[in-house]
């Protein structure tokens, strides 16, 4: 078994009396794509904070690259790149002299790493564009692009492709595969459950807590506690009510047009059309719900998340 | 029920600084249903939004709003934009962010009961006192919609509303929208004779596929254009049966392989799996070709891995699916 990229052990940081990440344990090996799911305000930043040694724990540790993180960041942030949405990319320059300046940062001074890099995203050619013409995904290679600089062993992503267009979303994580292919460790975070689904294994956050961290495959059949159905019924609410007081329902929330249903495996299509109908209607409705269809559903991280939440 | 369009476009042409921002956008939107509008930053989802508070002129094409043109029709229409960082010791109540959805609207009747009434249709009465930056962002939310509804709105535009939010507490917030939109329209006279209109409608602009899937239709918009529109069972049908989930300990190899196959269109890494586009029929025959090879075996190494072993199986498409293969079709 390779030696551990990352390793954290009951990682902690307080603010005051606020914990924003709370005992977190986990290892991240050599070419491994994680990703750190949850909301903003989770504890996700603040953890890669600790991780890039801008931030001291309160209690706890996190060695990164066999480095302290805290103690010895200068090692840590000479080998980790770091990309994020909100990334300060200089509107005013073009691409190669954003580049150039961010490589010079690490004190870069060679032109062909430059070139290799450019590249490397695909902007060759796309050199004296002025930044602020990039549409959102070309924007998004460049910051990835200033992040691979300086050959990171590690790389951090942080919300790397909210509000680009699918397209070029699997474009660029496309790239991050060949990165990891080629010994590339990769830490992403984000809020957005898609976006974790394109990871090797998921850590699920909430209110500063590692939850659980596995394969998006493992998680989704060890966490959810039964099978996943969609219902689609009219009136919507009523069939809600029914099916929240049936046998063998776990969970159901409303989806928009329909319901979706955890219920507890075997218990079938049959059980839950039984279940709206049997029960009638909701007070004042003079006919019962009419239950129009019920489909096995696709198990989701969502899913796993609001399993986990409870 | 016959559903009735509240808000119809057609072709709409938008400039915005020289630019063609909507490009021939022709949409309608039904009272009682929610109508999702999905797409990268850049596509038109704002300017759309824009367009029908009559906020942007169009260059050509049409749009009614109930019927009216779009700067006719303001008092209908309750906005709610992505929930704002506000500075907690803003010193703002609860209550009269709540009663800002009446000011510039109708000056008739007891603005503040109305503003009591939305807050409490969203839950919220009970936080009318506090300062509105001391609240959570899933509480700030409600009182955004609770500030659209006091305004006594027939069509509710959502900007993007769950964005960053916890599962938890988006779920929450498609329950109280739901409610609202299945709930009938009692306070105000329908606006179109009888029964017509007596539901809100809702249309909501999202970069999010998931988020988009719990419509009743979704847009797909991209350049400037509606590329497709359907209800999200409508649009992934159009790839039933051609969507293959593939897994293997070793995805490198298996993605070589897969795209040599016959039939296979398409191959994307996708976490721990691969899915792949096959032509229409050919599902079954690109399974096969995959079991042979890579036949059963035992995974070589002690995995920590779960699923490490060959598995293949065809795959509901998601709409994600569906948007990248229609906008491939376009760039071709």
């Amino acid at each position: 078994m390779p030696q551990p990229v990352v390793i954290t052990e009951n990682l902690t940081r307080r603010f005051g009396e606020f914990t924003a990440v709370d005992h977190v344990s986990f290892q991240v090996y050599p070419g491994e794509i994680v990703g750190y799911l949850g909301p903003n305000g989770c504890g996700k930043t603040t953890t890669i904070r600790m991780l890039l040694g801008l931030l001291e724990p309160t209690e706890g540790s996190a060695s990164v690259l066999g480095f302290d993180a805290f103690r010895q960041s200068e090692e840590v942030r000479s080998r980790a790149g770091y990309m994020s949405q909100k990334f300060a990319l200089y509107d005013d320059l073009t691409v190669l002299e954003n580049l150039a300046f961010y490589g010079g940062v690490y004190g870069l001074r060679d032109p062909r790493r430059i070139d290799e890099t450019l590249a490397l995203v695909g902007l060759s050619g796309h050199e004296t564009e002025l930044t602020r013409a990039l549409s959102a995904g070309w924007r998004q290679r460049l910051a990835l692009g200033i992040a691979l600089v300086h050959q990171p062993k590690l790389l951090f992503l942080d919300e790397p492709t909210s509000g680009v267009d699918p397209s070029a979303r699997r474009a660029f994580w496309d790239l991050i595969y060949e990165l990891a292919a080629g010994g590339v460790t990769v830490f992403v975070t984000t809020h957005y459950m898609d976006e974790a689904e394109y990871c090797g294994r998921v850590g699920i956050m909430r209110d500063g807590r590692l939850l659980a961290m596995d394969t998006p495959a493992a998680l989704k059949s060890s966490v959810i506690p039964g099978e996943v159905w969609e219902v689609y019924a009219e009136p919507l609410e009523a069939a809600l009510t029914d099916l929240s007081r049936a046998d063998g329902v776990l969970r159901v929330g409303l989806a928009g047009d329909h319901l979706r249903v955890i219920a507890r495996a075997g218990l079938g299509a049959k059980a839950l059309k039984g279940a709206v109908q049997t029960h009638g209607g909701a007070e004042s409705l003079s006919k019962g719900p009419a239950p129009l269809r019920v489909e096995r559903g696709e198990p989701t991280l969502e899913d796993v998340f609001l399993s986990l939440a409870k | 029920m016959e559903a009735l369009n509240i808000v119809e476009t057609k072709n709409l042409v938008v400039h915005m600084g020289g630019r063609v921002a909507l490009d021939g956008v022709t949409l309608s939107i039904r009272a009682g249903a929610f109508t999702g509008i999905v797409g990268p930053n850049g596509a038109g989802k704002t300017t759309l939004l824009k367009a029908l508070l009559g906020l942007v002129k169009p260059a050509s094409g049409e749009i009614l709003v109930f019927g009216h043109q779009p700067g006719q029709a303001h008092h209908l229409i309750g906005y709610v934009p992505q929930t704002p960082r506000m500075d907690p010791k803003f010193p703002i109540s609860v209550f009269d962010v709540a009663l800002m959805g009446r000011l510039g609207k109708r000056a008739s009747g007891d603005d503040r009961a109305h503003a009591a009434r939305a807050l409490e249709q969203v839950g919220m009465a009970n936080f009318a006192a506090k300062r509105f930056g001391s609240l959570s962002g899933g509480e700030r939310q409600r009182v955004l919609i609770a500030r659209a509804l006091a305004g006594g709105p027939r069509l509710l535009l959502l900007d993007e509303p769950t964005t960053g939010v916890d599962p938890v507490t988006r779920q929450d917030f498609w329950q109280l929208v739901i409610k609202l939109v299945s709930a009938p329209l009692s306070d105000s006279p329908p606006i179109f004779g009888e029964n017509g209109g007596s539901r809100r409608g809702v249309l909501l602009t999202t970069p999010y596929m998931d988020e988009a899937s719990r419509c009743h239709r979704v847009g797909f918009m991209r350049g400037g254009k509606i590329i497709a529109e359907g209800t999200p069972s409508e649009l992934r049908a159009m790839l039933s049966g051609r969507i293959v989930e593939v897994r293997d300990h070793s995805l490198s190899a298996l993605r070589k392989t897969a795209g040599k196959i016959d039939g296979v269109e398409d191959v994307r890494a996708f976490g721990d799996k691969l899915h792949l586009r096959v032509q229409p029929g050919r599902a079954e025959s690109v399974i096969s070709a995959l079991a042979d090879a890579f036949p059963a075996r035992a995974c070589p190494e002690p995995s920590r891995r779960a699923g490490s072993h060959f598995e293949a199986r065809l795959v509901p498409p998601t709409l994600e699916d569906v948007f990248i293969a229609l906008s491939e079709s376009r760039n071709s």
